[in-house]
């Protein structure tokens, strides 16, 4: 089992109840593919610095995942076909921290 | 004589020569960063901490110019890079 970090960009116009399914959509493919998921981040809406695919925002979704390559391959295809997603990444950890939340405290201030 | 000699020897400051012509025997380092204990963590989340080690036009500063040691170069322009993959850099 390896640790992993999942983001996703979603689309600008989406509403809050769409990013919410996405967000529900993913955690159970997760879950349902020998996976666990262990923290969910909302980074909310965030400018690019450059455009994307002629898109100047987007919604941040951070996945904190414990799982085997078989459930990588599984979301990697899936976010593929998905129209909603404009990019994700995904990065291998021997460690996860799970406490230090670095956009959190651009909401409070 | 002995106490005089002492602060003699103290006050002479290699940078206060003279003469240009004359080398100094100072040096101008610093310490890797990114080495220290304490030190800030190197992550792609972390923008705030990027920032600091790149131009106005995106480019990547040398280490020669930040002073940052081999390894941590190296990791840092990985993270960078990650981080531009996700535009917040």
């Amino acid at each position: 089992m390896n640790f992993y970090e999942h983001t996703v960009i979603a689309k600008q116009n989406l509403s809050q109840k769409d990013v919410d399914n996405i967000e529900k959509k993913y955690a159970e493919l997760i879950n349902n593919n020998s996976g666990k998921v262990l923290k969910i981040e909302k980074w909310g809406l965030l400018n690019f610095k450059r455009k994307i695919k002629n898109y100047t925002k987007g919604y941040f979704l951070h996945f904190k995942i414990e799982g085997e390559p078989k459930t990588l391959e599984e979301i990697k295809t899936k976010t593929k076909l998905d129209s909603n997603i404009v990019r994700f990444l995904t990065v291998k950890y021997k460690n996860l921290d799970l406490k230090t939340e670095y956009f959190a405290k651009n909401k409070n201030t | 004589m002995k106490k005089r000699k002492k602060n003699f020897k103290n006050s002479k400051n290699s940078l206060n020569k003279l003469s240009l012509f004359q080398k100094s025997d100072a040096r101008f380092s610093r310490k890797c960063p990114f080495s220290v204990k304490n030190a800030p963590n190197i992550d792609y989340k972390n923008i705030s901490l990027l920032q600091k080690y790149i131009t106005e036009t995106n480019k990547i500063i040398t280490s020669k110019i930040s002073n940052v040691s081999l390894g941590k170069q190296k990791k840092l322009a990985r993270e960078i890079k990650k981080a531009k993959i996700l535009g917040i850099l």
